[in-house]
């Protein structure tokens, strides 16, 4: 009943109204949807299946790819899939254990253009590649020395710094002043820190300046 | 320390942040007193084998406070580079984690990496994320932030190497950790002859004749350096691409641009400029074009 002297009761009856079309609507939509999976069963296509590939085509392509990922190495884990995903892809091709030159051969095929995969086999890494031709290759891994393996971005980009100059601690007193004379940074100092020089060279470069290294008064 | 040497840490200590080297730093804009107080932390550090003799140690904790862009960083790397040693810029969401103790575990590794390598300066930015004053814990995350500042105080204790921690909330820092430091320096807003400076510097190769640039510094009361740097660089690309794209390149024009497009945190003080816009007298007053010149002495 709507209440007397009031326009409230009104407006809530129009929204109840509205919702209750729409649920109505989503009702005939469900029914349509429930049709369209029967004629799919109907087709001979798994009503399951149906279920599983909606829900992957609704998911991004790297969320489902994780998910599968981490479900083939769970069900690993606990038993329930015999061998590791990767071993299980290698055994399928072949159907016997193999050699390692036989191994690498089999993986050279799974190598992508503009790649590739570093395996390592009875402890020597070995890398696959595919060449300018697409012609897919493989070498051995050469250990190099570490400088060299990881160059630093900073080191590299830089030549080392000089080493510090021999003089006497007056001397580099004297290289700080002319150093200031000939617009070098106080930050240009060569000694190294824990080098008596350096608080000299400072030194020098602040008495020419006639400034603290921070700029003028 | 030679650069070639410390590569290999480099490595590790890369897993807490950025390293700068000393051949990248820059003067710092700084009032007398500052200067004064960091002239005599580096005299004291270069005195070392002096005061050792008399039982002393040169100072070696710092904690820099001040309005966020004061320079907190540029002064670091500053004295680092005075003293040529790498800056290792520690990054704080690289120590703070979720889980219970890993959080006060990565202050420790920072501790022992420093311990265990050459000499470098460590500098803790944004420090009141990892030394806010402990409270009396009614969840269990306000227990693992006490956890973590106990951790932090004891590991500062026995440091020994040069650490500088910077923050703009001094009022958050617990207070047995600020007592750790052996030096606390607050990094206030520039004054008129820092901005003059600033603007100089960051103007470059634009020269505006002292006349001028006096009135300019003095519109930007209470802007923090960050702020000026911003709209001196916003000047000179205006003054580049703006005739290029067609834009009114009138002085009032620009300058309306350009204080729409920078300005301060609303909660931070409005520097005359922004409160008068293109206005302000000191716009009025500027050469127009600005004058541009390759000689550096000219700037300063």
């Amino acid at each position: 009943m709507v209440g007397q002297n009031t326009i409230a009761g009104k407006k809530l009856i129009e929204f109840l109204e509205r919702i209750e079309r729409l649920k109505q609507q989503q009702k005939a939509i469900g029914d349509d949807i429930k049709v369209v999976k029967a004629e799919a069963t109907a087709a001979g296509f798994s009503a399951k299946g149906i279920s599983v590939s909606l829900k992957a085509r609704a998911q991004k392509p790297s969320s489902f790819r994780e998910e599968e990922d981490i479900r083939d190495v769970y069900l690993h884990a606990i038993g329930i899939a015999a061998t590791p995903p990767l071993y299980k892809h290698f055994e399928a091709m072949t159907g016997e254990p193999l050699g390692k030159a036989e191994l690498i051969e089999r993986m050279k095929q799974v190598v992508p253009p503009g790649a590739s995969i570093i395996v390592e086999m009875e402890g020597t890494p070995i890398r696959l590649y595919r060449d300018a031709k697409g012609e897919a290759k493989s070498e051995e891994v050469k250990p190099q020395p570490p400088s060299a393996a990881a160059p630093s971005r900073a080191a590299s980009e830089r030549p080392p710094t000089d080493p510090a100059p021999d003089c006497t601690p007056a001397e580099a007193e004297k290289m700080g002043q002319v150093a200031y004379g000939e617009d070098k940074p106080i930050t240009a100092n060569p000694f190294p820190f824990g080098d008596k020089r350096q608080a000299r060279w400072d030194a020098g470069w602040r008495r020419e300046s006639g400034s603290d290294g921070m700029g003028e008064d | 320390m030679r650069r070639s040497e410390f590569v290999g840490q480099q490595k590790a200590f890369e897993d807490f942040g950025d390293v700068l080297y000393p051949d990248e730093a820059q003067e710092p804009i700084l009032p007398k007193a500052v200067r004064d107080a960091l002239t005599e932390w580096l005299t004291e550090i270069w005195a070392s084998d002096e005061l050792k003799a008399v039982g002393l140690k040169p100072r070696q904790k710092a904690l820099f406070t001040g309005p966020p862009g004061g320079g907190k960083t540029t002064l670091a790397h500053h004295l680092a580079a005075r003293l040529k040693l790498p800056l290792v810029c520690v990054r704080s969401e690289r120590l703070i984690d979720a889980y219970i103790g890993s959080t006060g575990r990565n202050i420790g590794s920072l501790f022992d990496l420093a311990a265990a390598s050459e000499q470098a300066v460590i500098f803790i930015d944004e420090f009141d994320s990892l030394g806010l004053k402990r409270r009396s814990a009614t969840q269990g995350s306000e227990d693992e932030r006490n956890g973590s500042v106990n951790v932090l105080l004891q590991r500062m204790e026995r440091y020994d190497g040069f650490l500088i921690a910077a923050s703009n909330r001094g009022a958050d820092i617990d207070e047995a950790i600020w007592r750790r430091f052996d030096i606390q320096i607050n990094l206030g807003l520039p004054g008129q002859p820092e901005r003059i400076r600033i603007l100089a510097r960051y103007l470059a190769p634009y020269v505006i004749p002292p006349a001028e640039l006096g009135p300019l510094a003095a519109s930007f009361n209470e802007a923090s350096p960050a702020l000026m740097r911003q709209f001196c660089e916003g000047l000179k690309r205006q003054l580049i691409i703006g005739p290029k794209v067609g834009w009114d390149m009138e002085r009032g024009a620009v300058f309306a641009r350009l204080i729409a497009a920078v300005g301060p945190h609303p909660d931070l003080a409005r520097p005359r400029l922004w409160a008068r816009g293109a206005n302000d007298t000191a716009v009025g007053m500027l050469t127009w074009p600005l004058q541009s010149t390759e000689k550096r002495s000219a700037a300063a």
